[in-house]
């Protein structure tokens, strides 16, 4: 999978226009991977490779997010899981076009091992798109943090 | 609001979530293996392995003209028949292979992710940056088991 960096930044453009609880997409679109990792917790080995496996799918995203969703207020719950939703399901977009020497996320598990992934670039790898992830953020959030900044500026003069 | 995002049972649908997903990684750990065998599953009966693809992984040890070593994940040293080039000794490698009765391997198709440490180090911050960005907004309960709004820590949205 790309590394989350590459994952956080590839998102947050779309936070922009979105203005909803973006901690929550954010939080969604680092959920894989931190569900994934509680396997680190555990020595390198086999079960640890599976474990991995299982909780990096789609399904178990699914399950996790329902499961936190249940942690906020009711009057949120519905909200709480768009959110996080689409930003896993961003997560697993971006993993969609990773290379994979010996297999991909099932994407069906429990319910088919088969996996499917547009071959672009190796996991280790993701971090050379970084500059340009950087360069779009602040073309997209420069001039509204600026703007911002001059509005204080001016707010204190005054 | 539907019955399934209710306060309903509550604490049950969160056991019930975590016992699933206890169950998905359970049944990856089973049935995995005989789906994507593993050199570790491989050497504990060759026999039965030998001439069949397998998956490997492990960090590199040694790099010879046209074979090198790597450390499994039982910490076994194993020699595998293809060239990886110089430079890549401890990296950890992935790959598919066929096992010999010997205990070594004729490569398939392998990579190695040199920047593996890279891309760990790499997460941490996004990791930071989305839990400012989480826990700015929202505190936990844990007598309640709920999230709560900052700005409203007075209020009770249960």
């Amino acid at each position: 999978m790309p590394d989350l960096a590459t994952h956080v930044l590839a998102v947050t453009p779309f936070l922009r226009k979105r203005g909803r609880r973006p901690e929550l997409v954010l939080l969604g679109v680092v959920l894989p991977d931190l569900v994934g990792r509680i396997s680190i917790l555990l020595p390198a080995g086999p079960f640890f490779f599976w474990m991995d496996t299982a909780l990096h799918t789609p399904l178990s995203a699914a399950l996790v997010i329902f499961g936190l969703a249940m942690l906020f207020p009711e009057d949120r719950r519905r909200e709480t899981i768009l959110c996080l939703g689409f930003g896993a399901a961003f997560h697993f977009a971006l993993d969609l076009l990773q290379k994979t020497v010996t297999y991909g996320p099932p994407w069906l598990f429990p319910f088919s091992w088969a996996s499917f992934q547009i071959p672009l670039i190796w996991g280790d790898e993701s971090f050379y798109f970084l500059p340009v992830l950087v360069l779009i953020n602040v073309l997209v959030f420069g001039r509204p943090i600026l703007a911002k900044l001059r509005g204080i500026g001016r707010r204190r003069r005054a | 609001m539907s019955g399934l995002l209710s306060d309903r049972h509550r604490f049950a649908k969160i056991v019930a979530v975590a016992a699933a997903l206890i169950l998905l990684v359970l049944y990856a750990s089973v049935a995995g293996p005989k789906v994507y065998p593993t050199f570790d599953e491989a050497r504990r009966d060759p026999a039965a392995f030998s001439g069949r693809r397998i998956f490997f992984g492990g960090d590199i040890v040694r790099v010879g003209e046209s074979d090198f070593s790597f450390r499994s994940w039982d910490h076994i040293p194993v020699t595998a028949r293809s060239r990886i080039g110089g430079g890549q000794l401890g990296y950890r490698i992935y790959g598919t292979a066929v096992f010999r009765a010997d205990g070594t391997l004729d490569v398939l198709s392998c990579h190695v992710y040199r920047f593996r440490v890279v891309k760990n180090l790499l997460a941490v911050l996004p990791l930071l940056i989305v839990g400012w960005f989480f826990f700015r907004k929202y505190t936990f309960d844990p007598r309640k088991l709920m999230f709560r709004d900052r700005r409203g820590a007075g209020e009770d949205h249960a």
